[in-house]
């Protein structure tokens, strides 16, 4: 990076001071991980991935100009990466269950058809079931597995990461912006770029509530700029946390018979 | 009048008018060029017309007027670079903003079996082939999705289609402006053929506004150049010029102030305004100069309002009417564009009346010769010559009449979209280009009304798809029912129908938010969009096999219905029900046959009641060990593991117990009950168990079936992906053969769907019905009010008729003229009618109220004074009206070409009728009571004859 005489000048003491500082306040977050993209970014998946499981009760509402809400409802139980969804509306997809092991990889349980169907998929920024979000935003629970991070801007509330894909790893995206908030190290909006630089999506966390330092958004806004800024909001109630769920839990005998 | 004279020739009076309307025409002007302009052709597409209001109510809820297609001619079978222009066009207009979705070769989902088992879903180019081995097998991948090839792709790959959908409410003329930088710069060196209702849309308003902005001004000159020839006076031409801008001016400045704006058919107005308001201060410059011979400039000014004021107020209140009378159309549009012209004219008349005295009065514009001079003399001889000729002249003129009758009989008033673009311009190209390379470009719609989760209105959707897909002159058909067959495929691996509404409800679930299934249905799954494209290359076939459509669709369609049990035994089934299934299945199996190239097939019949062959066990083992050693399995198996269990599996009867499966598989596996392995296969096996022997009794009744069929030729053989698809369409169609349900046609039936054809033929059907009735209307009103305003100018409804008698031979001669040269009414040309009765009416005026003839003159003596005094300004004012108009068939849009042409050769035949009708048909001394026998403009002789009337006249009647 080009610096500024003057300001490569001070350089060798703000490092020293910059140590001092770090056992200094090492029990800030905001502190700490000043100054490296990436080490804010392993913060981030380790705010995000804080709870050993999740179970939520969400609900989703699209909005796409000229076209009527799209509502569904849903639980989500969370474990590490492993998800499973289970839909309770719209009426025709009610019992339907989706595990996703990865982020190349789910089953899909047909009531209808008492059968469960895997699904492996190549990473892309589709819609998933009709909403703003992709089936790469839905099932990204770590982002330092496929981004390096750059740390692009800190103000006093947060950090802005600039996320870059990792040499040989295939991502929806070709850039992302992270506002991160120093309070819990959890994004607050996360924007989303092309190949080109064109700002396709953003997405904004938001209401996030904490228990046992373990914090998640009770709102998600994704918004997509190529769409005639059409969005998605999901709601998030939490249910439970840290309750054990089991990893029978994610599996396919669970994910059709529904326990 | 003579009140208004006298004030306007006070000079305090005309310089305080001239200086109003000085001022007024200012501010009107600085208002209206202010106007907005608006591109919304759908303005034009009548609201009241039932297949019109269908039309847009269709396209409005499934949005298929939106789509803008590029289609990219290429010179070979696509390449390695014409992939990656497609995907970076694709991925361009992707993220560009202002669309909804892009579906191209490089955007549209597959999904494929997984060697681990369950599907892959991905791009069907996943990856863009890298070398030519790539590309070959790219190639052999893409060409054996039937529902690709002929719709992204052509048959021969060297073709290939983007469709863009635009979000709503989006601009899509700036988008299409976008879209096809973007395409040009993505494919440099192709050929790209622009299409869809956005470009389509954009091409007509373009080349219109552009043809207006570039003709216009020479338009106005030619108009300009002729009166200046004509008349060889600047002045007369700038006042009467004024008079037009001014009207002009006002109008403009009302579309602002009512928020009116400049349409295709509106940008026309200033051309129709400048050649016809013009005439009307030129005749009163004419006439003043011809009173001024004998008068002092006040008394030649109060003798020009007050005896040619009434017949310029006559012919320009005809105008008025005559183009007002589209206010009586169903077109909004059409019925602004009457009013805001009418208005012009009025003003224009108006300021005639007043402003072009007024400023004669204020700078004491001495008299000047105006007119063509020795040309009256001629006209004088006309005249007289065909009164006194009036028998020859009454039978030719009958002949003339009865030749443009017939042929007018022969004008086709059906419209398609040659009324829009002319052949070799870039709509009318792409759209040939899309018949060449994707089998045709005009789309039936059939909106289905009706509860699309129950698998019976599914079949009977399907049903109908299949049948109009072998009728002659479709090409394709789409519907629905494909998408739900193909993820029922991706989930079950059959592609059929759901046989239940749950599965059908739920594939409809896993379908929310399809950007391309909005095309197809409703969210609230209550109605569906069937797309028929058509083959067609001409306006006869299309209509041909548009009845062919609206019959299958009334007659053969099961759009009532009773569902009636079945329990797979032919013997003792309802026989009605067998039928109605065994239809479904011939239908289906006729439709898939035809989609992979074989004609039409009548010894399938006998085949479906044939014995079906069984599957041998190993058939079906190899089946479920594919499923044992699949990461879909729970407890996936090794090779040697999956071939024991599967033969275990598949020797257990139907309707066995979980127990009996764990057993089995405990068995084979060698493994205890309670082993992880068999508690899992044992439950999850189940349903994998049904399908393979299913799916294997299925393919080898579908093997046997093309086997059978061998003779048929086409049909794709071997090993190919083609022939892997085709067994799998003829087995998923032969599987409705075990329905447990079908529905059989019952007008009382509890089960209903209810069809309604649209489509852009339909839409060109509708707007002929419309331009029909449009142009009965307007012209009805025209003759009305014409009629009426001469009965009351000329105190006789003789005088009136008489007025119109020239107008109607000339109808009758273009119209004639319309169906010798095979020019087909349209929405331009319908508005013709009314045009030349308003316009043309008002030389019949012109010369009537000229008409004298002493009471001992023959009748002749009135005709060569008509002629003389209004002849040359007649055919100056056709002539300048004709050339100006003329000047429109210069561009390039298509309708603006018609009305330019036709309205040009009109005026000419109007000048020429007025000229030889009246007075061949004429029979009174006069029919203006305020008309002067004596008159300066007279030629010496009628003057002399005038003064002293010679003994050898004819009889009066």
């Amino acid at each position: 990076m080009n610096r500024s005489p003057s300001v490569a000048a001070l350089a060798r003491p703000l490092r020293a001071l910059r140590l001092g500082l770090h056992f200094a306040l090492a029990l800030s977050p905001s502190a700490a991980l000043a100054g490296s993209g990436d080490a804010v970014l392993a913060q981030v998946d380790a705010a995000l991935n804080r709870a050993s499981d999740t179970t939520s009760r969400m609900s989703a509402e699209t909005n796409i100009p000229g076209q009527a809400p799209l509502k569904m409802e849903f639980t989500l139980e969370t474990k590490g990466p492993k998800r499973m969804v289970e839909f309770h509306a719209p009426g025709d997809m009610k019992g339907t269950r989706v595990l996703v092991l990865d982020r190349r990889q789910m089953y899909v349980y047909l009531p209808a058809y008492n059968k469960v169907r895997r699904i492996a998929s190549h990473v892309n920024s589709q819609g998933f079931m009709g909403t703003m979000f992709a089936d790469a935003d839905m099932s990204t629970t770590r982002f330092g597995e496929a981004y390096a991070a750059e740390l692009k801007g800190e103000t006093e509330a947060g950090w802005t990461l600039s996320l870059s894909p990792k040499p040989g790893e295939e991502t929806a995206y070709a850039r992302l912006e992270i506002d991160v908030s120093k309070q819990n190290t959890l994004p607050t909006t996360i924007r989303y770029y092309d190949a080109k630089g064109t700002h396709l999506k953003t997405e904004v966390r938001s209401q996030y509530v904490c228990e046992a330092q373990v914090c998640q958004p009770g709102h998600f806004k994704m918004t997509d700029h190529t769409r005639k800024d059409a969005s998605t909001v999901l709601i998030q109630k939490m249910e439970k946390m840290n309750s054990g769920l089991n990893d029978e839990r994610f599996s396919q005998r669970a994910l059709q018979q529904g326990r | 009048m003579l009140p208004l004279a006298r004030l306007l020739v006070q000079r305090r009076s005309a310089a305080l008018w001239v200086a109003l309307v000085v001022l007024l025409t200012a501010v009107a002007g600085a208002i209206g060029a202010q106007v907005r302009h608006e591109d919304d052709l759908l303005a034009f597409l009548p609201r009241d017309n039932p297949d019109i209001a269908r039309f847009r109510d269709i396209n409005e809820r499934f949005g298929g007027l939106d789509v803008a297609i590029v289609g990219v001619e290429l010179a070979q079978p696509y390449t390695r670079d014409d992939l990656a222009s497609m995907a970076v066009l694709t991925n361009d207009l992707s993220t560009m903003g202002g669309l909804d979705y892009v579906l191209s070769l490089t955007s549209v989902d597959d999904f494929s079996p997984d060697p681990m088992g369950g599907i892959r879903t991905a791009k069907l180019i996943a990856a863009l082939p890298a070398d030519d081995a790539q590309l070959q097998a790219v190639r052999a991948l893409v060409s054996s999705r039937e529902h690709v090839v002929g719709t992204l792709v052509s048959a021969d790959g060297a073709a290939l289609a983007l469709y863009a959908f635009p979000a709503f409410g989006a601009d899509q003329r700036a988008l299409a402006g976008q879209i096809q930088a973007r395409a040009a710069a993505a494919f440099p060196g192709a050929r790209l053929h622009l299409t869809g209702a956005p470009f389509v849309s954009s091409y007509i308003y373009d080349t219109t506004q552009a043809d207006m902005r570039r003709l216009t001004p020479w338009a106005v000159a030619a108009i300009v150049l002729v009166l200046l020839v004509a008349f060889r006076d600047l002045r007369s031409v700038l006042l009467g010029l004024f008079s037009a801008g001014a009207g002009i001016a006002v109008v403009q400045a009302v579309m602002v102030l009512t928020d009116t704006p400049v349409n295709v058919v509106l940008s026309a107005m200033p051309v129709i305004l400048f050649a016809v308001g013009s005439a009307y201060g030129i005749h009163m410059l004419a006439r003043y100069s011809v009173y001024a011979v004998d008068l002092p400039l006040e008394a030649a000014v109060i003798k020009t309002i007050t005896h040619t004021g009434p017949v310029v107020l006559t012919a320009g209140l005809t105008t008025a009417l005559g183009l007002g009378s589209f206010v009586m159309m169903d077109l909004e549009p059409l019925r602004q564009f009457g009013l805001l012209c009418a208005l012009g004219v009025s003003v224009a008349v108006g300021l005639s009346l007043t402003f072009v005295p007024a400023v004669i009065v204020l700078l004491r514009l001495k008299p000047r010769q105006v007119g063509a001079g020795g040309a009256d003399a001629l006209f004088a001889r006309l005249s007289a010559s065909v009164v006194e000729h009036r028998r020859l002249t009454l039978v030719v003129l009958a002949g003339i009449a009865l030749l443009g009758a017939f042929f007018a009989a022969k004008v086709d008033d059906r419209l398609d979209q040659a009324a829009f673009y002319d052949p070799g311009s870039p709509p009318a190209e792409a759209d040939l280009f899309m018949r060449r390379a994707f089998g045709g470009s005009t789309f039936v719609q059939i909106e289905i009304t009706g509860d699309l989760r129950d698998p019976h209105v599914l079949r009977s959707v399907q049903q109908l798809a299949d049948r109009l897909s072998l009728r002659p002159g479709v090409h394709r058909v789409q519907q629905v029912g494909d998408v739900v067959a193909s993820l029922s495929e991706a989930m079950e691996g059959q592609p059929r129908l759901p046989d239940r509404a749950d599965k059908a409800g739920l594939l409809f679930g896993l379908l929310t938010g399809n950007p391309a299934v909005r095309q197809l249905v409703s969210p609230e799954l209550d109605r569906a969009l069937m797309h028929v494209r058509l083959s067609a290359k001409d306006i006869d076939e299309t209509e041909a096999t548009l009845a062919d459509i609206e019959r299958i669709v009334a007659e053969e369609a099961v759009q009532r219905w009773r569902v009636v049990p079945l329990a797979g035994d032919r013997s003792a089934d309802p026989p009605e029900a067998t039928a109605a299934r065994d239809q479904l299945v011939m239908d289906r199996l006729r439709a898939v046959l035809r989609a992979y190239g074989a004609p039409e097939a009548e010894a399938l019949r006998p085949l479906l009641t044939a014995p079906a062959p069984a599957p041998t066990p190993a058939q079906v083992a190899a089946r479920l060990e594919r499923w044992l050693q699949s990461d879909e399995s729970p407890a996936p198996l090794a090779a040697a593991e999956a071939a024991p269990v599967a033969s275990a599996l598949i020797a257990l009867p139907g309707g066995h117990a979980e127990g009996d499966r764990a057993e089995a598989i405990a068995g084979a596996l060698g493994a205890p009950p309670d082993d992880p392995r068999v508690t899992d296969l044992s439950w999850a096996a189940e349903i994998p168990l049904e399908e393979a022997r299913r799916d294997a009794a299925i393919a080898a009744r579908a093997e046997a079936l093309i086997g059978a069929l061998t003779s048929l030729q086409g049909l794709p053989e071997g090993s190919t992906a083609a022939a892997q698809r085709l067994e799998l369409a003829v087995g998923a169609a032969l599987l409705d053969l075990e329905l447990d349900a079908v529905a059989v046609a019952d007008p009382q039936g509890d089960g209903q769907l209810s069809l309604a054809v649209s489509g852009t033929p339909l839409l060109h059907r509708g707007l002929s019905q419309s331009t029909r009735e449009n142009q009965r209307s307007s012209l009805k009103w025209a003759l009305s009010l014409v009629a009426a305003v001469l009965v009351l100018r000329f105190r006789a409804k003789s005088a009136g008729l008489l007025a119109l008698a020239p107008m109607g031979l000339s109808l009758l001669i273009i119209y004639g003229g319309m169906g010798l040269l095979h020019i087909r009414l349209d929405l331009g040309t319908a508005m013709l009618a009314s045009i030349v009765i308003g316009v043309g009416v008002d030389y019949a005026v012109h010369l009537m109220s000229a008409w004298s003839a002493g009471p001992d003159e023959p009748l002749s003596a009135g005709a060569a004074r008509a002629g003389a005094r209004t002849g040359a300004a007649i055919l100056i004012n056709a002539v300048a009206v004709a050339a100006g108009f003329f000047v429109l068939t210069l561009g390039e849009a298509r309708p603006l070409k018609n009305v330019g042409g036709l309205t040009s050769a009109a005026m000419l035949v109007a000048a020429g009728c007025t000229l030889v009708v009246v007075p061949a048909l004429a029979r009174r001394r006069r029919y203006d009571p305020e008309v002067d026998t004596d008159d300066p403009a007279d030629p010496p002789l009628l003057r002399a004859a005038a003064a002293a009337p010679a003994p050898t006249l004819e009889p009066t009647p």
